[in-house]
């Protein structure tokens, strides 16, 4: 007699699975990594140094994947670094690297997000914080003056030279901008460089419009669902100046790793709550605290703490965060 | 009457790039099977209790011919001969559900001599409410589209419960399945027969019948046949699985919502099958439940096909009236693939709720193998209870029972949506059912 497999139902299953979302991510992140490497690299400067930024880039994400393979087989784990997720870890830690880092850099933050980040936590889906971003933090916190090497950015657009030093968000910071946008033309270019990333800052986190129209395919391919990034965004915005900011509004939002930070990194499921209720309350956290560290901390950029504090706070979301059953019933918590 | 379908929460859209899988048998006519050599009839095709035999071995029967009646006052439907014959043998057999049952086995004569019916036939017109429920009861109507809920007690709600909308499920939202769509292609005016009757049974007003829009002839067919009742209405609705779940089609249709741990007649309604319909429509005018549409589909079928079988037919000897096989099959299903039973045996037979038998070659049985929870919460989003699949799945892991319960386990309708779409391929819905079972047994302490 033939046999038959027997399970208990469902017999189908989604196609898509885990590396088919990792993939997706990847796909949408890859235009903005793309075009990152190029203004950083040889629209911004010449020779190795043109180089210097996909080179980081391949070096983030082929020493991510790297770390796991060895990490999981010194585990004695199974290897799943064909489910992507190291990748994306490598990628979005090059993303936020600037583009004068050494290599070693790269390698040290990506060994660091799979190994302390994610591995000794148990794995995919176990990490508490965003590996990317507990590399960046540490980084940011044991070489800070590598970490914040942004050179000057020499491409003239529109007349404009205001943001040839330095980022952006210093200079909003130390007011050395106040009232140089007053003129619509001048603000408009100035707006126009942020939007592309013509200024100086990390690899990935300059492109605006690529990092939203990656972010628009995730959400068209719901991947990610709109809640994060946008309660992020409008939070943000709101708390911006409530805290009192004088730095153009539609500027602060394509500054710095905003765009990046709200669509790409607050969304990273495992670190987000897991119901609709649970991404409002977070994506309101995180724009309240990305706010509270640009204005009235003391740092200039405030994307990443605000959304490592906010991973933190995810069990504590979940758990006061639910969905009502349909047809009543009690309330469903999350974890 | 005019209406617009709501949207359920929730919900999937299994094998969409396949159109559902139904482009396989849904223009296929159904072609009536020749009936076997001998037929295994289970005595207990129903929830309630399991009938007794009232014939013995030896003993000639009629087609039609009862052969087993529920114990007096127990819930059920009696079941009856579906070919004439010698009794050979009343023996326990395994089940499609598999649970095991005795059965009746009749050597088929091939003449096909009929039993007078019992009960009173006629038009709905010219009969009572009394008499519509007296032949559903006498045919041994069972719901057909797998939960087997007898009719006539459907159509005989307790006191108090007013029944103002009787909705036909023609969602038929599992894959591949489509003999629900052929019937109503075909047997339009008999569903809509029924449809009359069951309201006339329930003192109803409005009748609705609820079809997805990716059965265009059948809405079209259905249109034309309630065009002379001011009454009844054809509602097409949105393409997305569960859409034909009670909860979600009543929602869908009225915007009505069923309370947790209620039934339709809560809020008024009753909902029907097609296929029960149509054999409501053929026992007002004397024949029994003794066959059914069932469609035979997958891709290890030679031919997928829509047939109608006698209840009791080996469902091997369904495949082999499809041409057989074309390729070894490493599953076999009665029912659709998402809350379907997978079969070990072929020699098992059809009963009234058998809606699809599926052979799946070694591609479409293959099932991807469980890797880590990465939290992305689409399980939350797929459940059209809007329960918390993944919490409620590590608490049974976890032997929490007590967090079972507060997550609502027993909401669950055990669709599948959360075990089809989690992109970690993990058992939810297995586990829900086994945190289900252990409350229920837990209760019953």
């Amino acid at each position: 007699m033939p046999s038959y497999l027997v399970s208990a139902s469902p017999h189908i299953r989604s196609p898509r699975g885990t590396a088919a979302i990792m993939r997706d991510v990847l796909i949408a992140l890859a235009p903005a990594a793309i075009a990152g490497a190029i203004i950083q690299g040889p629209l911004r400067t010449s020779g190795f140094e043109a180089a210097r930024p996909l080179l980081l880039l391949v070096f983030a994400v082929i020493s991510a994947v790297a770390a796991e393979a060895l990490m999981q087989k010194a585990m004695g784990r199974r290897i799943t670094i064909s489910d992507l997720s190291a990748a994306v870890t490598g990628l979005l830690i090059g993303m936020n690297l600037p583009p004068t880092a050494p290599m070693w850099v790269a390698v040290l933050g990506s060994v660091f997000a799979i190994v302390l980040g994610k591995q000794l936590f148990g794995g995919l889906g176990f990490n508490f914080l965003n590996p990317a971003l507990a590399a960046r933090a540490f980084l940011l916190a044991s070489w800070p003056a590598i970490m914040t090497n942004f050179p000057p950015f020499p491409v003239s657009a529109g007349g404009v030279d205001a943001f040839t030093s330095a980022t952006p968000l210093v200079l909003f910071k130390s007011g050395a901008l106040a009232g140089a946008f007053d003129g619509a033309g001048e603000h408009l270019a100035a707006l126009w460089r942020l939007a592309i990333g013509a200024t100086g800052g990390c690899i990935g986190e300059g492109c605006a419009l690529l990092l939203i129209a990656g972010g628009v395919y995730l959400m068209v391919r719901r991947v990610i669902d709109w809640r994060i990034p946008v309660t992020f965004l409008v939070s943000y915005a709101l708390f911006d100046r409530l805290f009192g900011n004088t730095a153009p509004l539609d500027m602060m939002m394509l500054s710095g790793g905003l765009m990046l930070g709200s669509i790409y990194m607050a969304t990273d499921y495992v670190t987000s709550p897991e119901n609709p209720m649970g991404h409002i309350i977070f994506g309101l956290g995180c724009g309240l605290l990305t706010a509270l560290i640009r204005v009235r901390g003391g740092y200039p950029e405030g994307v990443s703490f605000a959304i490592l504090l906010m991973n933190l706070c995810v069990p504590l979301i979940n758990r006061f965060s639910f969905t009502r059953p349909f047809g009543g019933g009690k309330k469903a918590h999350a974890k | 009457m005019s209406l617009f379908a709501r949207r359920f929460a929730g919900g999937v859209h299994p094998l969409a790039s396949l159109e559902e899988g139904k482009p396989l048998t849904n223009r296929r006519p159904i072609r009536a099977m020749a009936a076997p050599a001998t037929v295994y009839i289970p005595l207990s095709q129903h929830i309630g209790a399991p009938c007794t035999a009232t014939v013995q071995v030896g003993e000639r029967v009629l087609r039609h011919q009862v052969i087993g009646r529920p114990p007096e006052g127990a819930l059920g439907a009696p079941v009856h001969a579906s070919v004439s014959g010698t009794v050979v043998s009343i023996q326990p057999m395994q089940q499609l559900s598999g649970r095991v049952c005795s059965c009746v086995v009749i050597q088929n004569d091939f003449l096909d001599e009929a039993a007078p019916c019992d009960w009173k036939t006629g038009a709905v017109e010219q009969l009572t409410p009394q008499e519509i429920i007296a032949a559903a009861r006498g045919a041994g109507l069972v719901g057909m589209g797998g939960a087997s809920f007898p009719l006539a007690v459907k159509l005989s709600p307790p006191p108090g419960k007013q029944v103002d909308t009787v909705i036909i499920n023609g969602a038929e939202c599992e894959p591949y399945l489509t003999c629900d769509h052929r019937t109503l292609v075909e047997q339009a005016g008999d569903v809509v027969c029924g449809l009359r009757a069951a309201m006339k049974a329930l003192g109803a007003k409005n009748g609705i019948i609820a079809i997805e829009k990716n059965k265009p002839d059948a809405i079209a067919s259905l249109q034309q046949a309630t065009r002379p009742y001011g009454d009844i209405s054809v509602l097409p609705l949105r393409v997305r699985y569960p859409q034909g779940a009670e909860k979600q089609v009543i929602y869908a249709a009225l915007g009505r919502v069923v309370p947790m741990g209620g039934l339709p007649l809560d809020v008024g309604v009753v909902v029907c099958n097609t296929g029960t319909m149509a054999a409501l429509c053929a026992a007002l005018r004397g024949t029994a439940c003794d066959e059914r549409v069932v469609t035979v589909s997958g891709t290890a079928v030679r031919q997928p096909d829509n047939l109608r079988v006698r209840v009791g037919t080996p469902i091997g000897d369904v495949f082999a009236a499809c041409g057989g096989f074309s390729e070894e099959p490493r599953k076999i299903l009665s029912g659709g693939p998402m809350m379907g039973f997978a079969q070990y045996d072929i020699t098992v037979p059809v009963v009234k709720a058998t809606s699809g038998l599926l052979a799946f070659g070694e591609r479409e049985a293959w099932l991807p193998e469980e890797s880590a929870c990465i939290r992305c919460g689409m399980c939350l989003r797929a459940c059209p209870m809007r329960l918390n699949p993944s919490s409620i799945y590590d608490a049974q892991r976890t032997g929490n029972l007590e967090k079972a319960k507060k997550l609502s386990a027993q909401g669950c309708m055990e669709c599948g949506c959360c075990a089809y779409i989690c992109p970690a391929h993990r058992p939810l819905v297995q586990g829900i059912r086994l945190a289900k079972a252990a409350i229920l047994a837990q209760n019953k302490k």
